[in-house]
């Protein structure tokens, strides 16, 4: 079994779909909560003219955690003309449909309305949107005791920045293939995170930060057959974004302060605020996880390599042995019948 | 051509030259002296200078007898042999220097004959066949000798049942040892044995245990062959007096070998009675009894395994392999022959369809087979050119063949079906039933664009599922991964409705793709591969833009064309399992 083929079965282990069997309750909780939240909208007079999955199941790279919740990322869009110039008033109506339907610690944040499922593991983020006529997006801020001034309909692009991480453009060949070794990147680097911080600091360390990051400095790794190595396509990539002075910056005493700019308008720090605890211990833990990379690349030894690997990511990650638990599934085609080029 | 420059220049560079006639045609001398022998050489002109221009001995019989010279007794001069005519590229825009290289290769060969008669003399046993080849008899050009070892043994003499025939293998004489093994199944030889009835004449094969240069000409033979009997060693000398020796016939045949620096030489005599000598004699043993006989001396050509097959480029080692081929169209039918010509001993063709006139350009079966089966077509074409070839054929198709004590008989299984579903099919029967046969499959893509082969060795890693492993979804894929058209074209042509439609590409295209097949099969049945492996050749993308077709990303990157590459798939689920 070669060790790109644990990456696939790790990847198979952590990747999350909206599409998936263990996705299904909340992809019918989401469904249901958004066309509640339809209705209620059209009878206030701001009915919605789109909504759209965001997030992580947008860019396609979601992972599941054990005993962790599913995240839903849905965004409202209504028209410019017909929303309440107060943004949280829109806002508060979610949070009664929220409150109404069994979801606890519902509650109205800066940026969207949150809320717990906590039988179903469920986490939903709501933000509301008003679209322009000239097609752009402002995000309702405000929490419910805020001040006028600080409810404001303020430029967003969610849209763009979802565009722009999907967009395999500038990869010219194997641009499939090198969009989906970018997402698995993303899903290794979250479940490191994940593996790797306490809680405290690794939910400080925004998967949109790492996504950004990685997109910026994806080094891809498909050989001329089409075939991806993700383990040195991961080693250049975290190599890269080390190197990159722009997203550490360094304090006395050997701290750091990690930013990383929004691609997309209002191109704000994804990092504002953070501290210089979170920002010293993620570059320390990503110049470690560097350095085990390079071990693993030398190592020759496949069982030592998942060992380490498994240092890196946790248990889902496959054994080295002969651990036929850690077997890949077969994934059989999706297609009934393809047309081929082959004859003799 | 001018040749007052060439004088010219030779004469420059200190060489005696003169312009003469000679046998009334304008020839150039050069007077030298070569190891103390005053040597004169002649250049017969000619008109344009294609070959490195040759020159005669004068005198030869002034001189030892010499290696890589043959004697032209009526003209008074020896041709010398310095090269290959075709090994060099000659300068013939400067004649002149192209003269001069070959004066100092004449002279450089003669002075080396001439001052080191031990190197003289071995060279004239090597080139003991241009010796003999000067001498021999010219109706005795085409005797084919099918002893496969040498040893002393009798031979029937089966000569041309037409005297007149001068092309095929019908013009030859045919020596065939009284034990000689005849295939069971049809062959070439046996055709040619049981078509010219029972032998005329009878003769031996002797080894010798040592040889002398040829007789420098014809009316020396006699003596030379009194000289050559002392060379047979007393227990074949004793055999050969005893059966042969005790003969009475109007002629005999023997064929001689012995070892040389070149290899085994072999050559031949034909003793006839002379016309006044009534009755039957015995075979000439010594000089009183070779004054009946008249003897002419004859070329053999060995027909044998040992001899033809690493000559013509086959190789022996493959005589006993047995291949299953499984798909006679047009890239199996080629597969057929070019595997056939690597000397494979076993070839089993498999094809449920008989020939069309539609495939008739790009197959390798002429008209003479349409409507017959490609399997029978194929054996008969092959058992005319190949002898020592074992056919069979099966008249069904690729997933009739599940049986694993039937695949297990072969070193190796070609499926050229160009059918990827059957083909996944039954690679699944493979890998249930653990068949221990290593399978090729090979398929070219329309349009020229290329074509595949995979060798799937099943005790290594990588099978044919890791070229369908769709790289993706890391899923089991529907069409190949090697492919450079991309799935879900519509790239077949119709002409005459439905059940008529077929994927464009070439005879070209055809053979481009059986010679990949063809060498990853011969090189793993001598060995040379032992991991499953995969080879694609690359063809230009012209037909496909044209016709609006999209090219995989694969097509685009490929630059390995023709080069052996690991099989293995890292996203293969059989291989990782």
């Amino acid at each position: 079994m070669s060790l790109q083929s644990k990456f696939n079965t790790f990847n198979q282990k952590i990747q999350l779909t909206r599409q998936d069997d263990t996705y299904k309750e909340a992809r019918e909780k989401d469904d249901s909560i958004t066309n509640v939240i339809k209705t209620k909208f059209k009878e206030k007079g701001y009915p919605v003219i789109d909504d759209f999955v965001q997030g992580s199941l947008a860019t396609f790279t979601a992972i599941k955690e054990k005993d962790k919740d599913f995240d839903i990322d849905r965004a409202i869009v209504i028209d410019h003309d017909e929303a309440p110039t107060d943004p949280v008033e829109a806002k508060k109506v979610i949070l009664d449909i929220l409150e109404n339907r069994g979801f606890h610690n519902a509650k109205i944040k800066k940026p969207c309305v949150t809320a717990d499922y906590k039988s179903q593991y469920l986490h939903i983020d709501i933000p509301v949107y008003r679209k322009t006529s000239w097609e752009s997006y402002q995000l309702a801020l405000g929490k419910k005791d805020s001040n006028t001034e600080n409810k404001i309909w303020s430029d967003s692009a969610p849209k763009e920045l979802i565009e722009w991480v999907n967009d395999s453009s500038s990869y010219y060949l194997y641009k499939d293939e090198k969009i989906k070794q970018f997402r698995r990147l993303v899903r290794y680097l979250k479940r490191w995170r994940n593996f790797k911080f306490s809680h405290d600091v690794s939910r400080k360390i925004y998967s949109i930060g790492l996504t950004v990051m990685i997109k910026q400095h994806f080094k891809p790794s498909i050989d001329s057959e089409g075939c991806p190595n993700d383990l040195i396509a991961l080693k250049d990539t975290v190599n890269s974004i080390l190197n990159w002075s722009g997203y550490f910056i360094s304090y006395p005493d050997d701290q750091w302060k990690v930013q990383v700019s929004l691609p997309v308008s209002p191109k704000r720090d994804i990092f504002h605020g953070s501290s210089l605890n979170t920002g010293t211990r993620f570059r320390n833990r990503l110049s470690h996880l560097n350095a085990s990379l390079q071990t693993v690349i030398d190592e020759t030894d496949e069982s030592k390599q998942c060992s380490l690997l498994i240092g890196l990511f946790g248990d889902d990650f496959p054994e080295g042995t002969n651990n036929t638990s850690a077997a890949r599934k077969t994934v059989f085609a999706t297609s009934g019948a393809v047309g081929t080029s082959q004859g003799a | 051509m001018n040749y007052q420059p060439i004088i010219q220049h030779l004469t420059t560079r200190g060489y005696n030259v003169s312009a003469i006639e000679f046998c009334l045609s304008p020839a150039i001398k050069v007077e030298c002296e070569i190891s103390s022998h005053e040597v004169s050489l002649i250049h017969i002109n000619v008109d344009e200078l294609k070959e490195m221009p040759s020159f005669f001995l004068r005198k030869p019989e002034e001189f030892p007898r010499l290696a890589h010279t043959l004697s032209f007794d009526k003209l008074g001069v020896a041709s010398i042999c310095v090269n290959v005519p075709d090994s060099v590229s000659i300068n013939y825009e400067v004649p002149e220097l192209v003269f001069e290289e070959s004066l100092k290769r004449h002279i450089a060969l003669l002075n080396q004959c001439l001052s080191d008669p031990v190197w003289n003399e071995k060279e004239l046993l090597r080139e003991f066949l241009a010796g003999w080849r000067q001498i021999r008899e010219q109706e005795y050009a085409d005797f084919l000798c099918l002893s496969d070892i040498g040893d002393f043994e009798l031979i029937d003499i089966f000569p041309p049942k037409k005297k007149n025939d001068k092309y095929g293998l019908a013009s030859y004489h045919f020596g065939v040892p009284k034990n000689y093994k005849q295939n069971s199944n049809y062959s070439l030889i046996n055709n040619h044995i049981h078509g010219r009835g029972v032998p005329t004449r009878t003769g031996c094969i002797v080894p010798l245990q040592n040889l002398i240069p040829a007789p420098w000409s014809k009316d020396n033979l006699q003596e030379w062959y009194l000289k050559i009997l002392d060379f047979i060693v007393p227990s074949i000398r004793e055999k050969l007096t005893h059966t042969f020796g005790q003969f009475r016939d109007h002629s005999f045949w023997i064929i001689f070998n012995a070892n040389t620096e070149s290899g085994k030489t072999w050559f031949g005599l034909h003793f006839i009675l002379k016309k006044d000598v009534k009755g039957k004699k015995n075979f000439p043993l010594n000089s009183k009894n070779l004054e009946f006989w008249d003897i002419k001396a004859m070329d053999i050509r060995l027909f044998n395994k040992g001899r033809i097959m690493p000559r013509s480029g086959a190789d022996i080692s493959l005589q006993n392999k047995k291949v299953l081929l499984v798909g006679c169209g047009s890239v199996g039918s080629q597969i057929a022959n070019q595997l056939a010509s690597t000397g494979i001993g076993h070839l089993t063709f498999v094809d449920p369809e008989s020939l069309s006139l539609d495939n008739l350009y790009r197959h390798s079966l002429p008209t003479t087979y349409v409507n017959w089966p490609k399997t029978y077509g194929l054996i008969l074409e092959l058992q005319m050119k190949y002898p020592w070839l074992d056919t069979d054929q099966k008249f069904c198709g690729l997933l009739d063949l599940r049986d694993a004590n039937l695949l297990n008989n072969f070193d190796l299984v070609i499926i050229a079906i160009g059918s990827p579903s059957q083909e996944r099919i039954f690679h699944d029967f493979c890998i249930k039933n653990k068949i221990e046969t290593a399978v090729i499959n090979t398929w070219v893509e329309g349009y020229g664009i290329g074509g595949h082969a995979t060798l799937d060795v099943p005790e290594s890693l990588g099978c044919l599922r890791c070229a369908y492993v769709d790289s993706l979804e890391f899923s089991r894929g529907l069409v190949s991964n090697l492919n450079f058209l991309k799935p879900d074209q519509s790239l077949t042509k119709n002409m005459a409705g439905c059940g008529n439609a077929f994927l464009p590409y070439s005879n070209l295209t055809a053979i481009q793709t059986a010679l990949i097949a063809s060498d990853l099969a011969s090189k793993f049945l001598l060995g040379e591969i032992t991991q499953s492996s995969k080879v694609s050749w690359k063809g230009s993308p012209t037909d496909v833009i044209k016709n609006g077709f999209e090219l995989t990303d694969r097509y685009q990157a490929f630059t390995k064309p023709l080069e052996i590459l690991p099989l293995l798939n890292s996203g293969c689920d059989i291989c990782n399992a």
